[in-house]
């Protein structure tokens, strides 16, 4: 539009300087130029004719900026010229479309109103006078589509589908730039739907007036209808302000105070930089104070983290931060909190409170991180206060140590060290868990409860892409024995379907808190157990190869007629009765000589056998002393799901002992 | 004379390893822990992605996955959810075509399982909804 | 047509190793009818096919 105007005034122009009054009664006048160019502007093949009372300029392509047409036209079919004035009343520019226009110029006053109406409820006026210095020239704008806009703006922008803009923008002679436009029910989107806006209304307003070097400019643009959706955030106007005041000169453009109203969340101060020449960002600044975590959280942080975590999140406290940008990128970040809570609302499945501190980050600097953690939650269990001394220095941060209370043991990690690069992260510590009671442990994990106390040793844990490597051997001293965990692997830990690899092999557990756990029955004795080439898919087992016996060594080894019943229920039902019906029923307690099990599991199927062969069977339990007794598997393949479930039903109780 | 009593009793070969190899795949594994929490995940957001495949917002690919086909169906607020929807149950497709070629010993599979799927999906869609022909046009059932 | 496929595949195969006699991994063929009926009742489970109305009702012809 702004073109066109140009055009036009250029034409204008050309007619009242070129053309004396005394020619314009002649009869056939044809003026012709190659080429008129202005700044910005260019037009080739300019004809203008006048014959018969009927002006006609056209122009052969016309340039503005970017933008290009070819046969931009002038029609004037009366043109009305007296002494003091020349007017045209139904006249008609051709630029893309054909638009009536309306012209008048009063000669005395020296004064240009033109007018030009693209539709019936649209008017674009210009008003062209004398003023202190030079001429002023006043555009208001009735109606004026915002789609017009659209040829100026980036071709990767959304595209503009409606809109009313009205206003005004002037300039004066001196050099003076005020513009006032308002938008009103403007929608613009692409073509996925991801950057979308509706029922847009914007306010601006302009202001620039030319200094010593440079142009001296605020603008203040306020949002006041609509909602946009620009993914993955969705807004609502809530009269959120930007004012930005500045200057621009032939390479820069610069804001040197600028301030983000969002209203319920807080202010920010801005300021920057922008290299005009190279299209680049050269400095850039970001203030916020105190702003409301909850307020930050709900409205501009939670659709970028939905599908994680922090998905749903309760949040509380306030938080400052200060970014700087150069034109390295990002150059510092200042973050401090107060009082910031978080809490992973509906699965409680972690939680931190009352975290305070700050966190002064250089690109090229080492600086320290001091955070104090109140408390916190971690899987239901109450985690107690620690502080997190975390060294920094650009995208590698380390830390020494760190002890995390938790029930009333802790965790300790050690030597944390973690780089961020552009597309990968990787991160790797040690450590160790300690005096934590497995009373209090497993009864917060909703597992059987077990007695004794936790001690693990994490040799080192590396974290490559999505999955969870342990180098060494992950100890943990449990019903009295250990258990070492050793070529761990988690993949996909966050996935779907996660994947765990290890080999784990337990020695010395006591049998004794092991069936009473479990509510297997009474058995006494040890049990060693080594698991190779275990495979663990969402948490479930698919492929393992276990071997489990009772240790060597000289230990009392008896076994409860309801364990022995419990382990003939596992060969499926039926079998524990025929103990019901034998002399066996007399008894409580049995000897043994030695118990085991194997099962190698592999699609679906567990193969089993027992600590001696037998003609058609294998023994599971080998009987030694008076009363004794054998225990002989036939079954020698059993659905490991079918499995599962005898297991679950006789540690439930449900397959009682019948005593008759 | 010699090269084709060699053909015949590679033919013999490869017909015997054809039926036996016929009989131990006669059906694929389906039933790992795996398959079965990626597709009770899937089973839960179907009741949420049935009307938007029902409205036409959301259409089956040629390649076996959803996409928002018609944003203007879904109001601005929903559309952060519904594109969230979308690229979670994209995510659990392409989980769910890698866990089957891998529960069978045969991850080289996975393409092969994924144009499977692509067919059947919409083979079996409703009347209305919208899928995607080999062309890559959209189609309404 | 698969059968086709094979017959002509393994004895090249066969030969090349012969020729080559390295090692050789024999591509097994894509078992289509068992993935087609594995599909369908991956689909069945999660569009809730089977037994009873299917979830999403069929809309009332509206074109």
């Amino acid at each position: 539009m702004r073109a066109a105007r140009r055009v036009f005034l250029f034409v204008f122009a050309v007619l009242l300087q070129v053309v004396p009054a005394t020619a314009l009664r002649a009869q056939h006048i044809t003026l012709l130029a190659d080429e008129v160019t202005g700044a910005g502007f260019s037009a080739q093949g300019v004809r203008a004719e006048f014959a018969n009372g009927a002006l006609t300029i056209q122009v052969g392509t016309a340039r503005a900026g970017e933008q290009t047409w070819k046969n931009v036209r002038l029609d004037c079919a009366a043109l009305k010229l007296e002494r003091a004035r020349i007017a045209c009343d139904d006249g008609a520019f051709m630029l893309t479309e054909k638009i009536p226009l309306s012209l008048n110029y009063a000669a005395d006053k020296r004064v240009l109103d033109v007018a030009l109406k693209p539709a019936p409820d649209e008017t674009w006026r210009l008003d062209w006078r004398p003023g202190k210095r030079g001429n002023d020239l006043t555009v208001r704008i009735d109606g004026g589509r915002w789609q017009r806009a659209a040829v100026w703006l980036p071709p990767d922008l959304p595209k503009i589908g409606a809109g009313v803009v009205n206003g005004e923008i002037g300039y004066s002679g001196a050099g003076r730039i005020h513009a006032k436009l308002a938008l009103a029910n403007g929608a613009f989107a692409d073509k996925s739907g991801l950057r979308a806006g509706e029922k847009v209304g914007v306010a601006l307003a302009l202001q620039a007036e030319p200094a010593a070097q440079h142009l001296r400019w605020r603008a203040e643009l306020a949002w006041n209808a609509g909602e946009v959706f620009w993914q993955p955030v969705y807004l609502k106007a809530a009269n959120q302000q930007l004012s930005l005041a500045g200057t621009l000169d032939a390479t820069t453009l610069r804001v040197v105070l600028g301030g983000l109203r969002f209203p319920g969340v807080g202010d920010i101060e801005l300021s920057g930089a922008y290299d005009l020449a190279a299209n680049q960002l050269t400095q850039a600044r970001a203030q916020a104070r105190a702003i409301a975590v909850p307020a930050l959280y709900e409205s501009i942080l939670k659709p970028f983290l939905a599908g994680t975590v922090f998905a749903d999140l309760r949040t509380d406290g306030r938080i400052s931060a200060a970014v700087a940008l150069g034109c390295k990128g990002l150059q510092s970040v200042d973050v401090h909190l107060e009082r910031v809570s978080f809490e992973d609302k509906l699965e409680r499945r972690f939680a931190l409170f009352d975290v305070s501190g700050i966190v002064p980050w250089r690109a090229d600097a080492q600086t320290q991180a001091v955070v104090i953690v109140k408390g916190g939650e971690l899987l239901k269990m109450p985690v107690g206060a620690f502080a997190l001394p975390l060294n920094m220095h650009g995208m590698r941060f380390d830390l020494k140590h760190l002890r995390v209370p938790l029930l009333d043991g802790a965790i300790d990690v050690r030597d944390f060290v973690a780089r961020v690069g552009e597309k990968s992260a990787y991160w790797q510590f040690g450590g160790e868990v300690g005096g934590i009671s497995m009373d209090k442990l497993t009864a917060a994990l909703g597992l059987p409860v077990m007695h004794g106390t936790l001690a693990a040793t994490l040799p080192m844990v590396r974290h490559v892409k999505s999955s969870l490597r342990v180098d060494g051997a992950l100890n943990i001293k449990v019903f009295d024995g250990t258990v070492q965990a050793n070529n761990l692997v988690l993949l996909d830990i966050f996935g779907r379907a996660p994947r765990v690899q290890a080999d784990v092999s337990m020695q010395n557990l006591d049998l004794e808190l092991l069936a009473r756990t479990f509510s297997f029955g009474n058995i006494t004795g040890r049990l060693d157990a080594r698991v190779t080439g275990l495979e663990l898919v969402n948490w479930q087992p698919v492929k393992f190869d276990a071997r489990v016996a009772s240790s060597h060594g000289e230990y009392p080894r008896t076994i409860s007629q309801t364990a022995v019943q419990n382990i003939s229920a596992l060969g499926g039902p039926g079998a524990a009765s025929t103990i019901q019906r034998s002399v066996l029923r007399f008894f409580d307690q049995f000897g043994y000589e030695k118990l085991g099990w194997n099962c190698k599991l592999q699609s679906g199927v567990c193969e089993m056998s027992g600590v001696e062969d037998r003609a058609q069977g294998y023994v599971l339990v080998k009987g030694r002393g008076i009363p004794s007794i054998t225990v002989i598997g036939y079954n020698r393949q059993v659905n490991w799901r079918e499995l599962l479930d005898r297991i679950r039903r006789v540690t439930e109780g449900n397959v009682k002992p019948i005593v008759k | 004379m010699k090269t084709f009593r060699l053909f015949e009793i590679v033919l013999l070969l490869a017909l015997l390893s054809l039926a036996s190899h016929a009989g131990a795949q006669a059906n694929l594994e389906i039933n790992t822990p795996g398959i079965a929490a990626i597709q009770a995940s899937m089973q839960k957001r179907h009741a949420e992605l049935a009307p938007l495949y029902a409205s036409g917002a959301v259409g089956l690919t040629r390649d076996g996955n959803v996409q928002l086909r018609d944003p203007s169906a879904v109001p601005l607020p929903q559309r952060a959810a519904v594109n969230g929807l979308v690229a979670a149950e994209n995510q659990d497709r392409a989980a769910l075509y890698r866990e089957i070629a891998r529960a069978n010993n045969r991850p080289e599979w996975e393409g092969d399982i994924r144009n499977t799927f692509a067919q059947r999906w919409i083979d079996r869609a409703q009347p209305g909804w919208y899928y995607q022909t080999a062309a890559g046009a959209w189609a309404r059932k | 047509m698969r059968l086709e496929k094979n017959r002509l595949a393994l004895p090249g195969v066969l030969l090349a190793a012969a020729i080559a006699a390295g090692c050789v991994t024999i591509n097994i063929y894509f078992p289509a009818a068992a993935a087609e009926k594995a599909a369908d009742r991956i689909i069945d489970e999660v569009w809730q096919l089977k037994g009873g109305a299917p979830a999403p009702a069929p809309k009332p012809e509206a074109k």
